[in-house]
């Protein structure tokens, strides 16, 4: 094992240093720093010439120069942007957080998003729901980033904050969408005609009730959730969730997970009053939120039964659940104020940057603005990337369902609900082990376009300007910071899989 | 449970939920917004720029850039700007500038008394010795050898490898290069006077904005004054008596502690002079700027916050322009661009002539098809060719082409060195004769009979210019094909190093590519057409030229400044320099929000008069 590790490590250096190397040889000749001031026709143009290659050292040649830089770079001196005199080390402090803050909402949802439509996808494959999820992922799949972020920002924020200011419901549109679910629904949960009907009627109304009462009660203009909606949300997430890791036999689970709904929803009233008079910080919303599951934990613990693993988990989720959505109650409380405030003038959806300058907002208003802000980007990042989980998950869970250990579950008489979910999904989600750390490393590296467009200075947007500004540094750090933490992400990815899937070895 | 039951415990529990909703703390409102509910809100206004702001000092080579100098604009307050006709307009209640002597060169400036930084202190004569010493060179001690061992630090920035008390200023100003005695201050330090060493035409602009960093912040960081009068004092001391080792620390602080792009914990680097104080700055996302309460100038904003997003997509910020995040942006200019905002409700749309222009020049030493010795040295010769190629130019077919869709008003720009809609530009077109020689260009027919007169077939042009940049590649095509019919073969030598191949003049024939204006004065031309000019690529050679310009260098009376402006111009359209095409079109969106916006071609471009500008 000793020895893997260290074989790849010394493969990574290696190929890091390999890599360094080359990308400087060709910075040096994509770049040049002098480029503004040829164009530049002030008298004293020699002196500042003489000045910058002072600065850059560029009256060496560029392989002594990549020493030099190589030099500074291993001793903790990532050199400077010098067009701005910043050191490259503060840059890159501010440029990682913001990307990762944009880039991590976005995938995780595609990740859950995508495997669980590929799960469904796979289920109910051949039938016309399989063919129109093919279809709409590869169409996704397809589109050019900047193209979606420009109809996104013109829809969903210009038009969507011109509706805001007044909205009327347009009738066609409620029922083309409701249609819309009513189909989803009916091929998603499949079986015989009679019950598809059922489910799309179903569906079709429910959708339909909502959207009408959003927009006839004046709802979208101040979007809350209250003790009602926590209530009945939690407990229909209570039962669904039973039903599915569970199934409905098993009581101890079902009364475990609703117990923890009642109680969360209880917990709605105190915590108020909690909000209120303590001033919050994301330290406090995760102590709380451990609170909670740790409270679910011990709920399930004490129903108990043969198999208290299933009661634990369930409540778990629900108490995640629930949680979730007495935070998002409490950020939505502040949505009048948000909306009325100067800076935002009833038009809160943001096209850029990823916070309103000069708003005077509180930590839960402060929520609601990055919300804002932070939607649009998500989105168009969850649309093009989702498709790929989609195709590969419903791969990984088509292979998998054609194993003989399923139909030796089918066989031996187990419910479709145990062969799909205990026996196929678990081995249908091993292959993402080698593709989630590498997307997850990758978010550091940024996205570059999306960055651009939406106004996000991350680690994409710092690369971009540094290339125009002919800054070699900053270049240099993010090649150096992408190419090695994807080897490292290969590595976790390689260990994780072995640890997971124990037909692996890594001992090579 | 009977069905019942489940349902009266439901409808129980619902009312339960509601009526425990009903007593929660009221949702506190904004917290605290604006002055609290007397005083009416503030007024606010956010604007687009394509980069951020990273120094305060905008008189270091490095941070002499358009995000900094929009940002100082409205910082900083200054002695005379630019209006809408590319006048200086003066400013009194700043100070006052004024010829004391022609031979030699003398300027004083006055302090007016309302002049303040916004810590209170007064501005006075040793903030301006500040920004003479720092960028006069004259007192940097580095020598050339010393100068190649000066590194800047990394990690904080600093300039080092200066060796113990050497002084190096990281900046130069051409003009205040020529200040090489200590100026004159009067008593109250509220005036000083300059004497040049030798003319500089250009006197006023640098004139215009006397300062820059206050000296008594500098003289506080650098030298440890206890307080401001003695932060000035110390600062004023260490320039008078070239006291080697304050001037090092200076020179630290002038060049090093005033960049940053995030707010600073140190208020002090933020004291500014002008109408606005920073009073926020998020590293590459905004910077904002309130009423400076201590500014007693004149030029007093109506708007209490403005901040600077930074934008640097031009779509996004057409964009944000619709859906009310900012109220002015000026993106760079596309037709698609154009078109949108033009299609948008309640945006007012300027489009007008930028500060860069383009411009076509032909060499006259690489033995090429313009190059006399070509035709064993007879000059006319080669001087027909030449304005057989600069008449086959198809000028106005390039700007109806190119330009027209951009900006609807975009004429032939008729002078080497006059920036259009300067108060000298008509006359110094009509002086130059370039308008009435070559007209709109693509005079087939003309180019065709010089050709035979010059008794020249089927010459050979190689031309350079940005490989990678599609308007240079469609004028190239509309050039070339113009030119090939008036019997030229036009070849494509574009490169996307052609930035550094201008210099190597044997590897091209004619070149084009822009220039940008930086101010109206008239220091930037004889670099362009000396015969030794750092700027003139085509080894264009005229003894007459030559005198006129070095006397250019040396003349302030800016009459005979014009005079001998349009004189060098006729010479150069009489000896077929080159041409100069249009002028970069701009486009400014406008929110209807706002009033009171237009732009300028020279920088600030649309920040220049915002003290008037108003919020709906």
């Amino acid at each position: 094992m000793a020895r893997f590790i260290a074989r790849r490590l010394a493969l990574a250096v290696g190929t890091l240093f390999v890599l360094s190397f080359l990308m400087y040889g060709l910075l040096e000749f994509a770049l040049d720093p002098l480029v503004d001031l040829r164009e530049n026709p002030a008298p004293n143009r020699q002196e500042l010439i003489d000045n910058r290659i002072r600065l850059l050292n560029l009256d060496v040649p560029w392989y002594q120069r990549y020493f030099l830089w190589l030099g500074n770079f291993l001793t903790g001196d990532f050199g400077i942007a010098w067009r701005t005199m910043q050191p490259v080390a503060t840059l890159v402090r501010g440029a990682i957080a913001t990307s990762v803050q944009l880039v991590f909402a976005a995938t995780i949802i595609s990740i859950l998003l995508g495997v669980t439509i590929g799960l469904v996808s796979a289920l109910r494959q051949y039938t016309s729901f399989d063919y129109a999820i093919t279809f709409v992922s590869f169409l996704l799949y397809s589109l050019p980033i900047f193209w979606v972020a420009v109809l996104l920002k013109q829809f969903l924020a210009i038009g969507a904050n011109d509706y805001l200011q007044s909205p009327t419901v347009n009738w066609p549109l409620v029922v083309i969408l409701s249609i819309v679910s009513g189909l989803f629904w009916a091929g998603a949960l499949g079986g015989k005609r009679a019950k598809r009907i059922q489910v799309f009627v179903g569906a079709f109304v429910v959708t339909l009730a909502v959207f009408a009462g959003a927009l006839l009660t004046g709802w979208v203009n101040n979007p809350t959730i209250g003790i009602v909606g926590i209530g009945v949300l939690s407990v229909a997430l209570a039962l669904g969730v039973s039903a599915l890791f569970a199934g409905m036999n098993n009581k101890r689970a079902l009364y475990a997970a609703l117990t923890t709904a009642v109680l969360g929803t209880v917990l709605w009233w105190p915590l108020q009053w909690l909000f209120f008079y303590v001033e919050m910080n994301w330290l406090w919303i995760i102590g709380l939120l451990a609170l909670s599951l740790a409270l679910a934990a011990l709920i399930g613990w004490l129903f108990g039964g043969p198999d208290r693993q299933i009661s634990i988990r369930g409540a778990m989720i629900t108490a995640l659940f629930t949680s979730v959505l007495i935070f998002v109650d409490r950020v939505l409380q502040t949505w009048v104020p948000y909306n009325n405030a100067p800076q935002i003038r009833g038009r809160p959806l943001a096209t850029i940057g990823a916070s309103t300058p000069g708003l005077n907002a509180d930590f839960w208003m402060a929520q609601l603005d990055r919300a804002t802000h932070i939607m649009l980007p998500t989105l168009a990042l969850v649309l093009i990337s989702f498709a790929t989980y989609v195709r590969y998950q419903r791969g990984a869970m088509l292979e998998v369902l054609n194993q003989d250990y399923i139909r030796t579950a089918r066989a031996k008489g187990l419910s479709e609900r145990v062969v799909i979910v205990r026996h196929a999904l678990r081995n249908a989600l091993m292959p993402l082990a080698s593709i989630v750390p590498v997307d997850f490393i990758t978010l550091i590296g940024g996205a570059v376009i999306t960055e651009t467009i939406f106004g996000w200075a991350g680690m994409g947007r710092l690369f971009i300007t540094s290339m125009d500004g002919q800054e070699v540094d900053p270049v240099m750090f993010y090649i150096i910071l992408t190419g090695g933490l994807a080897m490292i992400a290969n590595l976790v990815a390689d260990f994780l899989y072995a640890v997971i899937d124990p037909r692996i070895r890594v001992n090579a | 449970m009977s069905k019942r039951k489940l349902f009266a415990a439901a409808a129980t529990a619902v009312a339960g939920a509601l009526a425990l909703s009903a007593c929660t703390p009221t949702t506190p409102g904004t917290t605290g917004s604006g002055t609290g509910g007397d005083a009416a809100t503030p007024t606010a206004i956010n604007v687009a720029w394509n980069q951020a702001f990273f120094s305060r000092n905008s008189d270091t080579d490095y941070g002499n850039a358009t995000a900094n100098n929009n940002i100082l604009y409205m910082a900083n307050d200054a002695i005379g700007y630019y209006n809408q006709d590319l006048e200086i307009t003066q400013n009194p209640s700043f100070g006052s500038y004024e010829l004391v002597s022609e031979d030699p060169l003398q300027v004083e400036i006055n302090f007016a008394e309302t002049a303040t930084w916004s810590d209170g202190t007064p501005v006075t004569a040793a903030d301006a010795v500040l920004l003479w010493g720092a960028t006069s060179t004259n007192f940097n001690t580095v020598s050339e050898a010393e100068q190649e061992s000066i590194e800047v630090d990394d990690d904080t920035g600093e300039v080092s490898g200066v060796a113990g008390d050497a002084v190096y200023f990281n900046a130069a100003s051409p003009g205040y290069q020529l200040i090489t005695d200590f100026p004159e201050i009067s008593d109250d330090g509220k005036s000083l006077t300059y004497t040049f060493s030798q003319p500089f035409v250009d006197w006023e602009i640098l004139a215009m904005s006397p300062t820059t960093v206050p000296a008594h912040v500098v003289g506080m960081r650098a030298l440890g004054a206890a307080d401001a009068e003695a932060g000035k004092q110390a600062v004023l001391d260490a320039f008078q008596n070239n006291d080697r080792a304050a001037l090092a620390e200076i020179a630290k602080v002038f060049n090093n502690d005033f960049n940053f792009k995030s707010m600073p914990t140190e208020e002090d680097l933020l004291v500014s002079s002008g109408p606005y104080v920073i009073t926020d700055l998020v590293e590459e996302q905004y910077i904002t700027l309130e009423r400076n309460e201590n500014y007693q100038g004149e030029r007093t904003p109506s708007i209490d916050q403005v901040t600077v997003r930074i934008i640097p997509d031009a779509q996004a910020s057409v964009q944000a322009l619709q859906n009310g995040e900012v109220l002015i942006t000026q993106p760079q200019s596309t037709a698609d661009i154009l078109q949108q905002l033009q299609a948008m409700d309640n945006v007012e749309v300027l489009t007008q002539s930028g500060a860069t222009y383009e411009h076509v020049d032909l060499v006259f030493n690489n033995g090429g098809p313009f190059d006399p010795a070509t035709y064993g040295g007879n000059a006319d010769t080669a001087r027909l060719v030449r304005q057989a190629f600069l008449q086959a130019i198809p000028r106005q077919q390039i700007i109806d082409n190119i330009i027209k869709p951009l900006n609807p008003e975009a004429e032939v720009r008729n002078s080497f060195s006059v920036v259009p809609g300067s108060p000298e530009y008509d006359a110094t077109a009509e002086a130059n004769g370039m308008e009435a020689t070559y007209g709109g260009g693509g005079n087939v027919d003309a180019a065709r009979e010089l050709l035979a007169q010059a008794g020249v077939t089927n010459p050979t042009v190689r031309m350079m210019f940005a490989q990678n940049n599609t308007r240079r590649q469609q004028e190239f095509q509309l050039i070339s094909e113009a030119a090939g019919q008036a019997g030229f073969t036009v070849v494509d030598v574009s490169s996307v190093d052609w930035g550094q191949l201008l210099s190597q003049n044997d590897q091209y024939d004619a070149s084009l590519f822009g220039w940008q204006s930086t101010a109206v004065g008239v220091s930037q031309v004889p670099p362009n057409f000396l015969s030794d000019g750092q700027n003139n690529y085509g080894g264009f050679n005229s003894t007459r030229a030559d005198e006129l310009l070095n006397e250019l260098n040396v003349t302030t009376d800016p009459d005979r400044q014009n005079e001998i402006v349009r004189e060098v111009e006729k010479i150069l359209v009489d000896e077929a320099f080159g041409i100069t095409i249009f002028q970069f079109p701009e486009i400014t969106g406008i929110s209807n929000q706002v009033t009171g916006v237009s732009s300028i071609p020279l920088a600030p471009t649309y920040f220049w008069n915002f003290w008037e500008w108003e919020v709906a």
